[in-house]
């Protein structure tokens, strides 16, 4: 469980707040973690899980789906080779995932949780062993399809939709601030 | 900072350094550490290293639930826990290996993306695209009051007459 007391970087709680975004799953929990980010812009709790269900979810087709197999492998479907590699890596991780072959494991909600559980061993217990792994996982995989989202969501993005604007601005911030940390030296 | 990404993918690749990661991973208080989440510790990994790239498939013996009266014998290949692809059971006495283009399309309807888990409610009225997810509980709740009002005005449930291989069968009974 998370311990609170000890004190958590600005980078850990973006990331928690999107990673709680992206995992919510009713309308109580999705506004919770909207709200978390302290916005000037509020919005109905209902209202956003319409457009969050319009956005990532479903059923019409959704603005942008929100697992990277359809982005690196094929955009009509999911548990892809993407998906196989993501289990692998959490595997290798040291990650048991409860929801194994219920949702598919490149969830960016599920992919959001494991990057910052990586983060939080890092900052806050001081433990570098999967640090390696971390990297490889943003700059090979993270890095490679989030962008797309972003950009599939905004060009597919109706005027007014200012939360959702708000949550990938966020999203893409959190993306530049930590490609510019690590580097492959090949 | 940096990293190899040919030793990463070493270690994901190769068994014997996975393995040797792995038992290092145990050994170094990781598990303990991680904060928990959507994932979690596996903390199976102190006694067991999981092992995932199977080279063989599991085979499955299925019926069809395409909603048709034959009911197809299908079998169902499974690799890494995900189906790979199926094929009619040649084993059948009835449908001898037989299975049409929705069977054998039975792996894109699986994982399309497109496909939806849970009941969803448009809760704005008919073409607002406002849709709001429900439980099973309450979508059930819900169709099975409209077709009992159904049955109440009409005295028949034709209104929702059966149509073959329409998928609504599960009405029907």
């Amino acid at each position: 469980m998370q311990n609170d007391l000890l004190p958590r970087s600005q980078r850990l709680e973006t990331l928690k707040r999107l990673r709680d975004f992206f995992n919510a799953h009713n309308s109580q929990t999705l506004k919770q973690a909207y709200d978390a980010f302290s916005l000037e812009h509020s919005i109905d709790e209902d209202e956003l899980e319409a457009l969050f269900n319009r956005y990532f979810v479903g059923p019409m087709e959704p603005v942008a789906d929100p697992f990277a197999s359809v982005y690196l492998d094929d955009p009509q479907s999911v548990m892809t080779q993407s998906t196989l590699h993501v289990r692998s890596l959490y595997e290798t991780m040291g990650f048991f995932y409860p929801l194994k072959n219920i949702v598919p494991e490149d969830h960016i909600g599920v992919e959001l949780d494991a990057y910052y559980q990586l983060i939080y061993l890092e900052e806050v217990k001081n433990v570098a062993y999967l640090s390696e792994l971390r990297y490889y996982f943003f700059h090979e995989h993270i890095a490679v399809w989030m962008p797309q989202l972003i950009e599939r969501a905004m060009h597919g993005r109706s005027e007014g939709d200012n939360a959702i604007l708000f949550i990938l601005n966020e999203l893409k911030s959190f993306l530049i601030r930590e490609t510019t940390t690590t580097r492959s030296h090949e | 900072m940096s990293y190899s990404k040919a030793k990463v993918e070493e270690i994901l690749n190769n068994t014997i350094s996975r393995r040797s990661f792995l038992k290092g991973l145990a050994a170094s208080g990781v598990l303990s550490a991680l904060p928990g989440g959507v994932l979690e510790a596996n903390e199976d990994l102190n006694t067991k290293i999981p092992y995932s790239g199977e080279k063989s498939y599991q085979t499955f013996r299925n019926a069809c639930p395409r909603n048709c009266y034959d009911t197809c014998s299908i079998k169902t290949y499974v690799k890494d826990g995900v189906m790979q692809f199926i094929e009619g059971a040649t084993e059948s006495t009835y449908t001898r290996g037989g299975c049409c283009v929705k069977g054998n399309s039975y792996v894109k309807r699986v994982y399309s993306a497109r496909r939806l888990k849970y009941p969803m409610m448009q809760v704005g009225g008919k073409g607002s695209g406002t849709w709001k997810r429900i439980s099973w509980d309450q979508a059930i709740d819900i169709i099975a009051k409209k077709l009992l009002e159904m049955k109440k005005e009409d005295c028949t449930l034709l209104g929702v007459a059966l149509t073959k291989y329409s998928g609504n069968f599960v009405i029907k009974h």
